[in-house]
């Protein structure tokens, strides 16, 4: 009798179109090795990109490390790359403002800071299907604390499609152009961020 | 009426790019993007449309543009309007095999 009120359970269960849940995929790794650089405000700024879904601004830092990086060649152990977020101005709809070059407007309220770091050490303890080689990852709160809930996960995910340069998006990018026009690259970030001011 | 008609002038003569500006539709139906180039005009609107089953992540790394879409879920769809003239790349975060150039004109 308990067979017979097993099978249809059994039956039901197997042709059952319901989703079958998959187990939750393993963490990347540690929570994160990397440590709230106090003075990121010093480092070098070398660029910003206006974050769409975020509706913030990303305003680009390099330590001075990370600063001594040649072209086409991996960064340096010890760089430190930091993207501090900075919320966009919007309109009394919600919709962005732009300045006259269609680019975001930035306020003063910092989103949130993410952090990539490249140590020797840092990484071994990553997932070898996501590590990034020897950088690890981190977004912080203004205070300095790790953002609740934070995993390396979506960064890592990320930042693998760049492994053929060092896992870097935009650095790379402005190593090369830095060393072809040092001078005039110099004067063009002089004047990015005085216009920013 | 005729006041109209005049305001319709001056707006076309001041604003040439945006009486002719239009929707440039960019679909994304697996791993890649449906054109390989694209000629634009400054004024016009890129529109992408993620009809894949992946996320996206579309940006633009030059300085004049600077743009990053973010996380584009499957069905979703993005805009990006186009204010400087240049010669740009569009590429995806997420798969690196996924680019595209970008002429925009004046």
């Amino acid at each position: 009798m308990k067979r017979l009120i097993l099978l249809p359970a059994l039956l039901l269960t197997a042709c059952s179109s319901a989703p079958v849940a998959t187990p939750p995929a393993a963490p990347a790794g540690p929570v994160t090795s990397v440590k709230y650089p106090a003075d990121w405000q010093n480092y070098a700024y070398y660029g910003q990109t206006d974050r769409y879904d975020f509706k913030t601004i990303r305003f680009l830092y390099a330590n001075p490390t990370a600063m001594t990086a040649k072209p086409g060649a991996p960064l340096p152990y010890g760089s430190v790359l930091v993207m501090v977020d900075r919320k966009a101005k919007l309109d009394e709809k919600g919709n962005i403002v732009r300045d006259k070059n269609g680019r975001f407007v930035p306020t003063d309220e910092i989103f949130r800071i993410s952090v990539q770091e490249k140590q020797q050490g840092f990484g071994a303890a990553i997932r070898e299907d996501l590590r990034n080689g020897d950088w690890e990852f981190a977004i912080f709160e203004t205070s300095g604390a790790v953002k609740k809930g934070f995993k390396q996960d979506a960064c890592l995910n990320c930042h693998f499609s760049r492994r053929d340069n060092d896992f870097v998006f935009l650095f790379d990018r402005f190593i090369a152009r830095k060393s072809k026009s040092k001078r005039a690259f110099v004067e063009q970030v002089r004047a990015a961020e005085l216009a920013r001011r | 009426m005729r006041n109209r008609v005049l305001l319709s002038c001056f707006a076309a003569l001041a604003f040439p790019a945006l009486a002719s500006a239009a929707d440039i539709v960019i679909e994304m139906p697996g791993i890649n993007f449906t054109q390989k180039k694209i000629v634009a005009k400054v004024g016009d609107t890129l529109k992408f449309k993620n009809s894949s089953g992946y996320n996206h992540n579309v940006y633009v790394p030059e300085e004049e543009i600077g743009a990053n879409m973010g996380d584009m879920q499957p069905g979703s769809e993005w805009a990006l309007p186009l204010y400087k003239p240049g010669k740009y790349e569009l590429l995806c975060g997420y798969h690196k095999n996924m680019k595209m150039t970008l002429e925009v004109k004046k």
